[in-house]
C-alpha cells in the first residue's frame, strides 16, 4: 500500500515535469581570471550564473567558457581566500576578470532544505569545506573534521580503526536518549556517515542553534550535519578529470603502560619474601600483543561534464591494520553521481548511488576484568610467564582466577563482521517558473551487517567447551520529500522567499542471532552453529520492527536590501515512537539578522568590512527513544517450567521492562542564540562570534514508580530540564598573503556551562540518577558508581568519596559528611571532586602555500579543564596483588608508601586529564608536469598525533564525550596510535 | 493549465498521515493470548519472579543467609568487597540503599503484580480453582514481605489499584492472606508437581504464618501452627528421605520429602549458582566444571562446629584437602601451597596482612546441594521453599511452646542424620537443630527472629539495634512513593 502511494505521487510529478517546457535564447560567454596582486591566472575558479546552479571552473590558464540564457543577467566568480565577484554581464561576450585575495565571506552554506549566501545567514551554521579537513589516515570520514567547527565535539577514546567517534554539538544533552546529531547526506536524513569515503566529501555544514535545525523538528535538538558529496565540475564539452590517490600509513602505539619488569617483578619477591611462581620467562606483555600497524588506502575518481549532464564516479579501497594484533578494518566503496538537465534546464534529475563494504576484524577488549579482555589480560598477566610451552601450544596455568593468555585470546577468538551500506537516490529540481521551484527526493538506503563470534572449545579462556554466536542484522530507510519553493525580488529590495514540504520516512529493523555453546567441531565453529550441542543456554532469537516519520515543513526568509534579514520557520511532525496521545509535534524557529556594515553610520570606516548581527530563537525535538515504550506489547521471556503441568513453556511477557505510557513524547530544546559575524581589514581577518543558552526540557528517562501497583521499577516519562549556555568563536585570519607566502590561521575555540535544572516534575519524581560504574574484582555493586546527574551538577559531574590520606597502616581514608575521615568507604560522604565537562575547547588549524607548489598545513586541538578517573590506575597501581599478577611501576611505590586498602573508589584516582595535541601535521608538494595527459602529481605526506602535551599519567587523555556517563578509562583504552603517511596524487 | 497542476503538486504534500506502525515482532494487546496454549499459560509469570529469589537478581535468599550466624561472605583481599555490600549484612550495618533492600522489595512485589494481573483477567470467568492457586501465591508473597519488611502496602488488583498506596499493617496482610488461603484451601490439588501449589504447600503456609504470629502481629498461635503442621504430616503424601541431602540432589524433581520447590535447570531455567559463590577458583577441577567458580562464601566456623563429628549431614560441607576429578592433589599457586579448606576464618574482613592460604583457602564451603560432574555456571537442582523436615520441626517447636514434649518430632530428624536422640529438647535445642537440619535454605534470618536471638552479637557482629529485625523500604521505592515513608 505505502509504495503505491510513492509511486503514484512519482507519477504526478513526471506529469508535472511534463508541462511548462518553454525555451530561452542561448549565448557563449568565455574569459580569464586572474590574481589581482600578479595577474597570474586562477586555476579551478568557480563561474557560476547566478540564481542557478550551473557554472563552470576556469581551467590551467585561468580561462573558462560558459553557455548561458539570454535572461541571465550576472555571473558570480568565486575562488577560495579570494573575495567574490559579481560581473554584470552586459553586451560583452569575453571578460578579465580580477578576484583580489582575502573576502571570502560569500561562501554558501547548505541548512535544511535550501542553500543561502554565506552572508544572509541569521542562526548558527558553521560550514567547512574539504580544503580545510583533517587528512592523513582517516578511520572515519567524521575525523576530518575534528577540531574545525567550534561548538562540534568530535572524540574517541584510544585509537580503535574499528570504534566510532563521538559527535556531540554544544553539549547535546539528555538523561537517557541519544545525543548524537542529525546527519543529512545529500539530502538524505538518517544516513550513515562512516559509509562515505573521506575523498568523496564536498563540504559539511553544521547546523547548530534550534533556529536553525528546526526544520528538522522531533530530530533537529543535537544538532545537525549536512554532508555535500563531491561532483563534477561544471564545465562545458569534454572535462574528463582522472584523480588518482594512493597512501601508505604506518602506525605505532603512542604511549605504552610503564608496567614491571621481570627482572623488577623478581626483585620484588626476593626482597619482600612473598610467595611467587616464577615461570622462568621474560616477556614484554604489551610487545606481544602490539604491533606495527600498516594501512593502504587507494582513491580513484574520475569525472566529466557536458552542458546538459556530469556525472562523478569514485572507487576507494583501504584497509587499516589495528596496532593491537587481530584488529582490522577493511573498506571499499563506490559512489556515482550523475546529474542530467533536461528540457531546457527546467527540469534536473540527480542521482547518486554508493555502496560500501566494509570488513572488521575485531579484537576482544573492555568489559571490565572480563576473561577475554585483551588489555586486561596482557597488563596483569606475570612477565615471568612464558608466551608458548616448548611444544609450541599457548602457555596457560591457573595461578589467578580468570587469567589468561592474551595473545592466545587473539589467536584463537574469531570475530568479525562484514558490513554492506548501500544508498541511492533520486532528486528531481524543477523550475516550474522563474519564481517557482520544485524538489522531489526519493531515497532508499539499507545497511547490514551479518557478524560471527566463535570462542573455541581448547582455548583457555572459553568457560563453556566452545561457544559461538552468527548473527545478521539489516536497517532499511525509505524517505519521499518534497519541496516547493517561491522566490522573488519585490521593487528591487524586498527579497523574499518561501519554502513549503511534506516528508514520509520509514525505519525497518531486521534481523536474527543463532548461537549455541558446547561445540562439537572447532573447525566450523559458528559458521554453521548446528554444531552446538547446547543451544539452550543461548537461544536463537530474531526481530522485526519500524518506525515512521512524517513531517510538513516550511520556511519564509526576508531580507531588505541585504541589510536586514527575517527568517522564520514551522515544522510539524508526526512520530509512531510516540505516544498515541503525543504523536505530532510542532517545532517553530523564527531569526533576525542585521548586517551593520551597510548601514551609513559604518560607510566611513574602513576596519570591518563585515559587521552582522543575528539573533535566533527556535525549538527542536530529540526523538532518539526506545521505540515502543508507549504501548503494551507481549514477547516470549524465555523458556519457564508450566507449574500445572511440569512442562517446558515459553513464558510470554510484556515487551521492554518498562511500564507503558501513552503520554510520551520528544525532548524539546528551546535555544536563543545570538551571533555576530565581522570581517576587518578586507577580511583579512573574518569570523563568528556565537552565544547561546539552550534549555532542554520534557527529558525522557525510565523514571521510578511506586511498585506496588506497578508491575516495573520503571516508565519511560518527559519530565526534568538540563540548561547549556556557551560561546563560541570561529576565527579566520589570512596572516601573510603574498604570491610567495600565503598562511591562513582557523582558530575555533568554545566553551559551554552545564546545569541539571531539575531531574523530575509531580507525575515523575527521581532524586538522583547514579552513572558511570566502576567494575572490577572486588568492585562489584551500586556503591561503585562515579557519577551522578542531579539539581545543580552537570552530567559528568564526579561525585565520590574524597580522598583524605592514608592511615596508618596504609588504608585508604575518606572525608566524612561531619567533617571527620573514615576507612569505611560506605561511611564516606559523596562529595562534587571534579567534572568530565571540559572548560574549554580550542581547534587551531594553519594552511601555508610556500611558492607555488609547495603546501603545509599543521593542525591543533586541545581540550581543558575536565577529569578523567583512571580507573587502570586504581587497580594496577595497587601493589596487593604483586608479585603474582603484574603491575604499573607506580605500584612499587604505593607499597613503599604502605598502601593495603583494596582498589576503591575515590578521588585520589581523579586527574585533570586536559591535553594539547598535535593532531596533524601535512607536507604536500605539486610536480609541475605540462603533458598532454597528465595534469598534476602532487606527493604529500602527513603525520597524525604527533605532539601530546597533558598531565594525566594514563597512556591518552581523551574520552569520548557526551551521553549520560563519560570520563572512565578502565583497562578499555585501545592505544592511540601516532602515525605517518605518504601518498601520492595524480590528476591526469 | 500550469497553475491546476502546480496545486495538485501542493495536493500531494497532504497525501499520507498515516503514522500506523506494523508489529511484526511482538503480540499486541489486544492480539493476546492468541489461542488456548498461551491462555493457559496465565500463572507462569507469577510463580516464574520466584526463580530470582534465590540469588543476587532478588535477593531474598543472600538477604536471610548472611544476615544470620551461618553464613558469611569474607572480604578475600581484592575480592568480595564490592563496597560492603556483602559483609556489612554480615554486621546488621545496612541501609535502605543497598543491593538487598532494594533488589528483594522489586522482585517480591513483581510476584504479588503478576498474580495481580491473573487475577483481573480471571475476574467473572468463574474459574475458581485457577484463583485459588494465585490467590494462595500471591499469599506466599506478602508472606515474604512481611516477614522482611513489616508493613507493606497491601494492593490486591493490577487494574484498580491506587497510583501511590499507602502502608498496611503486618497484621492487617497476616489475616488477610491467612483468610486468603483459609478460602483458596478446598479447590488447591491434593498432588501436584512440586513446583505448584498444592495442598500441602498451603498447610505448610499457613503453619509458617501461625508459628511467626507472635512476631508479625505480638500475640503467638502455636496451637494452630502445630494443627497446620498435622496436616501436613497426616497427609501421608510427604516423608523423609533415608539420606539427609537426598532433598538437594541434581535429579530432586521427585523427591517425597519436598513439598514445593523452585525449578531450576542448568539451561533452560538459569539462577541457581550457590556453587560458584562458595567454591575455590581451582575447584573446578574436582567437578569437571567448564567455568571456574568465585571462591566466595562459606559457613561461619561456630556454625560449622555445631555440627557433631559422626552427623551424616556434614556430607554437605567441602573442607581439607582439594582433588582434581582424577585424584591429583589441586594446589595453588598464588598461594604457593596445596588447595587445603580450612574451617577456620581468620577475619571478615581477610586484607593483606594475612597469608594468601587464609585469604584464599578459608571458611567452610557448601556442598549440601549437589554439584554434578560437569556442571555449568547454574545448577539444575530444584531449591526447596518447603520441605517435610522443616514440617517437623516446626511440630517440635510448636509443642514445646506450649510446654509439651516434642521430641517425637526432632528426633526423627536426629536420627536420620546419625546422630543420638535429644530428650526433652528445649528451645534452644531446636534452634540448634533448625540450624544444622535447615542450614542454607533460607530460614535462618527468620528463626534467629522468632527465638529472639537475631540482633545478639555474634562472630565479627556487634550486637544490633532493634529496628534491624526488618528491612528498610528502599529509598527508591519511598522516592517514587512518599506514602510509604
Amino acid at each position: 500500500m505505502r509504495m503505491h502511494a510513492i509511486q503514484k505521487k512519482m507519477l504526478l510529478f513526471v506529469l508535472v515535469l511534463l508541462i511548462g517546457m518553454c525555451g530561452y535564447g542561448q549565448r557563449i560567454i568565455t574569459g580569464t581570471v586572474l590574481d589581482g596582486a600578479d595577474n597570474s591566472p586562477l586555476i579551478g575558479a568557480n563561474v557560476l550564473i547566478s540564481g542557478t546552479s550551473s557554472g563552470t571552473i576556469t581551467d590551467l590558464d585561468g580561462k573558462f567558457s560558459l553557455s548561458v540564457d539570454e535572461s541571465a543577467k550576472t555571473l558570480e566568480v568565486s575562488y577560495i581566500g579570494y573575495t567574490n565577484k559579481l560581473i554584470e554581464l552586459v553586451g560583452e561576450n569575453n571578460y578579465t576578470i580580477t578576484l583580489l585575495a582575502g573576502k571570502v565571506i560569500d561562501e554558501v552554506l547548505v541548512i535544511g532544505y535550501g542553500t543561502i549566501k554565506k552572508s544572509d545567514k541569521t542562526g548558527a551554521v558553521t560550514s567547512v569545506n574539504s580544503e580545510e579537513l583533517n587528512t592523513g589516515r582517516l578511520s572515519d570520514p567524521i575525523e576530518g573534521l575534528q577540531g574545525k567547527a567550534a561548538g562540534v565535539t568530535i572524540s574517541k577514546q584510544g585509537g580503535d580503526p574499528n570504534g566510532g567517534f563521538s559527535v556531540n554539538i554544544r553539549n547535546a544533552a539528555s538523561f537517557a536518549s541519544g545525543t548524537g546529531p542529525l546527519f543529512v547526506v545529500d539530502g538524505v536524513p538518517g544516513v550513515d556517515p562512516t559509509t562515505i569515503s573521506p575523498s568523496d566529501i564536498e563540504s559539511y555544514n553544521v547546523l547548530k542553534d534550534a533556529s536553525s535545525t528546526a526544520i528538522y523538528g522531533s530530530r533537529g535538538a543535537n544538532g545537525v550535519i549536512i554532508i555535500t558529496t563531491k561532483s563534477a565540475a561544471k564545465k562545458e564539452g569534454d572535462n574528463l578529470v582522472i584523480d588518482f590517490t594512493s597512501q601508505l600509513s604506518i602506525d605505532n602505539v603512542a604511549k605504552r603502560y610503564d608496567l614491571l619488569s621481570s627482572d623488577q617483578l623478581r626483585s620484588f619477591a626476593a626482597s619482600t619474601g612473598k610467595t611467587f611462581t616464577d615461570g622462568g620467562a621474560n616477556i614484554d606483555w604489551q610487545d606481544e600483543i602490539y604491533r606495527t600497524g600498516i594501512t593502504h588506502d587507494h582513491t580513484l575518481s574520475f569525472m566529466n561534464g557536458t552542458k546538459t549532464s556530469n556525472f562523478r564516479a569514485s572507487l576507494s579501497h583501504m584497509k587499516i591494520e589495528g596496532v593491537i594484533k587481530g584488529s582490522s578494518k577493511q573498506r571499499n566503496i563506490a559512489r556515482l553521481n550523475y546529474s542530467q538537465k533536461a528540457f531546457d534546464d527546467i527540469l534536473t534529475i540527480n542521482t547518486r548511488l554508493a555502496g560500501t563494504i566494509e570488513h572488521n576484524d575485531y579484537v576482544n577488549y573492555g568489559g571490565g576484568s572480563s576473561p577475554t579482555n585483551v588489555i586486561y589480560q596482557a597488563l596483569r598477566r606475570a612477565p615471568t610467564d612464558p608466551v608458548y610451552n616448548l611444544d609450541g601450544t599457548f602457555y596457560e596455568t591457573d595461578k589467578s582466577f580468570q587469567y589468561y593468555n592474551p595473545l592466545a585470546i587473539i589467536n584463537d577468538i574469531e570475530n568479525f563482521r562484514d558490513a554492506k551500506r548501500l544508498l541511492g537516490n533520486i532528486s528531481f529540481d524543477v523550475n516550474f517558473h522563474k519564481h517557482l521551484k520544485g524538489y522531489l527526493n526519493l531515497a532508499y538506503t539499507r545497511d547490514d551487517d551479518l557478524n560471527l563470534y566463535y570462542e573455541p572449545s581448547f582455548t583457555a579462556s572459553n568457560l563453556t567447551n566452545g561457544l559461538g554466536r552468527r548473527s545478521y542484522n539489516d536497517k532499511l530507510n525509505k524517505l519521499l520529500e518534497s519541496t516547493l519553493t517561491y522566490q522573488r525580488v519585490f521593487k528591487e529590495n524586498h527579497n523574499f522567499s518561501l519554502m513549503g514540504g511534506y516528508s514520509w520516512q520509514i525505519f525497518q529493523y531486521n534481523g536474527f542471532t543463532s548461537a549455541g555453546r558446547n561445540s562439537t567441531s572447532d573447525y566450523i565453529g559458528a559458521y554453521n552453529p548446528a554444531v552446538f550441542l547446547d543451544n539452550e543456554t543461548d537461544i536463537d532469537s530474531g526481530y522485526k520492527n519500524e518506525n515512521l516519520l512524517i513531517s510538513f515543513f516550511s520556511r519564509a526568509l526576508y531580507d531588505f536590501k541585504g541589510k536586514y534579514f527575517v527568517s522564520a520557520s514551522l515544522r510539524r511532525d508526526g512520530s509512531s515512537k510516540f505516544g498515541e496521545n503525543n504523536e505530532w509535534g510542532t517545532f517553530p524557529s523564527v531569526s533576525f539578522g542585521w548586517n551593520l556594515a551597510e548601514e551609513s553610520f559604518l560607510s566611513e570606516q574602513s576596519l570591518f568590512d563585515v559587521l552582522k548581527l543575528r539573533v535566533s530563537y527556535g525549538l527542536a525535538g530529540n526523538e532518539n527513544i526506545q521505540p515502543d515504550a508507549e504501548k503494551v506489547l507481549f514477547a516470549p521471556g524465555g523458556k519457564a517450567i508450566n507449574p500445572e503441568t511440569g512442562q517446558e513453556v515459553i513464558n510470554y511477557i510484556i515487551y521492554g521492562g518498562t511500564n507503558p505510557n501513552p503520554n510520551l513524547k520528544w525532548e524539546t530544546n528551546a535555544e536563543t542564540n545570538i551571533g555576530i559575524d565581522f570581517g576587518l581589514w578586507s577580511s583579512k581577518l573574518s569570523g563568528s562570534l556565537e552565544l547561546y543558552q539552550r534549555r532542554t526540557y520534557d527529558l525522557i528517562y525510565p523514571f521510578q514508580v511506586p511498585v506496588p501497583p506497578n508491575k516495573q521499577r520503571t516508565t519511560y516519562g518527559n519530565a526534568g530540564e538540563i540548561k547549556n549556555q556557551g560561546i563560541e568563536l570561529t576565527a579566520q585570519y589570512f596572516a601573510i598573503n603574498n604570491s610567495k607566502l600565503k598562511w591562513k590561521t582557523l582558530l575555533t575555540f568554545s566553551t559551554n556551562k552545564q546545569e541539571t535544572v531539575s531531574l523530575g516534575n509531580d507525575e515523575f519524581k527521581l532524586g538522583e540518577i547514579p552513572t558511570l560504574y566502576v567494575s572490577g574484582r572486588g568492585l562489584v555493586g551500586g556503591i561503585n558508581n562515579a557519577q551522578v546527574i542531579k539539581p545543580g551538577l552537570a552530567i559528568g559531574t564526579f561525585v565520590m568519596p574524597e580522598y583524605a590520606g592514608l592511615s596508618d597502616d596504609g588504608k585508604f581514608l575518606f572525608y566524612t559528611a561531619a567533617g571527620g575521615v573514615t576507612r569505611d568507604v560506605s561511611k564516606a560522604e559523596r562529595r562534587v571532586v571534579g567534572s568530565a565537562q571540559p572548560d574549554f575547547m580550542l581547534g587551531w588549524s594553519n594552511f601555508f602555500n610556500i611558492g607555488k607548489n609547495l603546501d603545509v598545513s599543521m593542525s591543533w586541538r586541545g581540550i581543558f579543564g575536565y577529569d578523567v578517573l583512571n580507573v587502570t590506575r586504581m587497580v594496577f597501581s595497587n601493589p596487593l596483588d604483586l608479585p603474582t599478577l603484574n603491575v604499573l611501576e607506580e605500584a612499587l611505590d604505593e607499597y613503599e608508601r604502605g598502601l593495603t586498602s583494596n582498589p576503591t573508589l575515590n578521588s585520589y584516582y581523579l586527574e585533570d586529564a586536559s591535553f594539547l595535541r598535535l593532531d596533524n601535521v601535512s607536507v604536500g608538494y605539486n610536480i609541475n608536469v605540462r603533458n598532454k595527459y597528465l595534469k598534476n602529481i602532487r606527493v604529500f605526506a602527513t603525520g597524525t598525533n604527533l605532539l601530546l602535551f597533558t598531565g594525566y599519567s594514563g597512556i591518552d587523555p581523551e574520552i569520548a564525550f557526551g551521553g549520560t556517563e563519560f570520563g572512565r578509562d578502565q583497562y578499555d583504552v585501545y592505544p592511540r596510535t601516532r602515525t605517518f603517511t605518504i601518498g601520492l596524487n595524480a590528476k591526469l | 493549465m500550469k497553475q491546476y497542476l502546480i496545486l495538485a503538486f501542493l495536493a500531494s504534500f497532504l497525501a499520507c498521515t498515516n503514522l500506523d506502525e506494523t508489529i511484526y515482532d511482538r503480540i499486541p494487546e489486544d492480539k493476546f493470548p492468541e489461542n488456548a496454549d498461551q491462555a493457559a499459560l496465565k500463572v507462569v509469570p507469577t510463580y516464574k519472579e520466584l526463580a530470582d529469589l534465590i540469588d543476587d537478581a532478588g535477593w531474598w535468599f543472600w538477604a536471610q543467609e548472611i544476615t544470620s550466624d551461618e553464613i558469611v561472605f569474607p572480604v578475600r583481599l581484592t575480592d568480595w568487597e564490592d563496597g560492603g555490600k556483602w559483609y556489612l549484612l554480615h554486621q546488621h550495618q545496612w541501609t535502605n540503599n543497598i543491593d538487598a533492600v532494594n533488589s528483594m522489595w522489586s522482585h517480591l512485589y513483581d510476584g504479588v503484580t503478576e498474580s495481580n494481573r491473573a487475577l483481573d483477567e480471571l475476574e467473572g470467568l468463574g474459574d475458581t480453582i485457577t484463583v485459588a492457586k494465585l490467590k494462595t501465591l500471591r499469599s506466599f508473597y506478602y508472606y515474604l514481605l512481611i516477614d522482611n519488611y513489616g508493613d507493606v502496602p497491601l494492593v490486591t488488583s493490577f487494574t484498580k489499584a491506587e497510583a501511590q498506596p499507602t502502608k498496611n499493617s503486618r497484621k492487617e496482610i497476616y489475616e488477610y492472606i491467612i483468610n486468603d488461603v483459609k478460602e483458596a484451601l478446598p479447590y488447591l490439588p491434593v498432588n501436584a508437581q512440586k513446583y505448584a501449589v498444592s495442598k500441602g504447600m498451603a498447610y505448610t503456609l499457613l503453619a509458617k504464618l501461625y508459628l511467626n504470629s507472635e512476631v508479625y502481629t505480638g500475640s503467638p498461635a502455636w496451637a494452630l501452627a502445630e494443627s497446620y503442621c498435622d496436616s501436613v504430616i497426616n497427609s501421608g503424601l510427604y516423608s523423609l528421605e533415608a539420606d539427609a541431602l537426598a532433598p538437594f540432589k541434581t535429579a530432586n524433581e521427585n523427591s517425597i520429602e519436598n513439598i514445593f520447590t523452585i525449578p531450576f535447570d542448568e539451561k533452560n531455567l538459569q539462577g541457581f549458582r550457590i556453587h560458584m559463590r562458595t567454591l575455590h577458583y581451582l575447584s573446578n577441577q574436582t567437578y569437571d566444571m567448564p567455568v571456574g567458580p568465585w571462591n566466595g562464601f562459606g559457613a561461619t566456623e561456630d556454625h560449622y562446629n555445631s555440627f557433631e563429628s559422626g552427623d551424616a549431614r556434614k556430607a554437605g560441607f567441602i573442607v581439607g584437602p582439594q582433588y582434581s576429578s582424577t585424584g591429583i592433589a589441586l594446589f595453588d599457586q598464588t598461594a604457593n601451597a596445596p588447595l587445603v579448606i580450612d574451617p577456620k576464618i581468620p577475619k571478615l574482613i581477610i586484607d593483606g596482612s594475612f597469608s594468601f592460604q587464609q585469604i584464599r583457602m578459608s571458611a567452610a564451603r557448601v556442598g549440601k546441594y549437589e554439584i554434578k560432574k560437569g556442571a555449568l555456571e547454574s545448577l539444575s537442582n530444584d531449591f526447596p521453599l518447603f520441605r517435610y523436615a522443616d514440617v517437623l520441626l516446626m511440630k517440635a517447636e510448636s509443642l514445646v511452646r506450649q510446654g509439651k514434649n516434642g521430641d517425637a518430632y526432632i528426633n526423627q530428624i536426629r536420627q536420620r542424620a546419625k546422630v543420638s536422640n535429644f530428650s526433652n529438647a528445649t528451645l534452644d535445642m531446636i534452634l540448634a537443630e533448625r540450624g544444622r537440619e535447615m542450614f542454607c535454605e533460607g530460614h535462618r534470618r527468620q528463626d534467629l527472629i522468632r527465638f529472639g536471638k537475631f540482633l545478639n552479637p555474634w562472630w565479627e557482629k556487634q550486637a544490633s539495634s532493634s529496628d534491624r529485625t526488618i528491612f528498610p523500604i528502599p529509598q527508591w521505592a519511598i522516592d517514587a512513593n512518599p506514602n510509604l515513608k
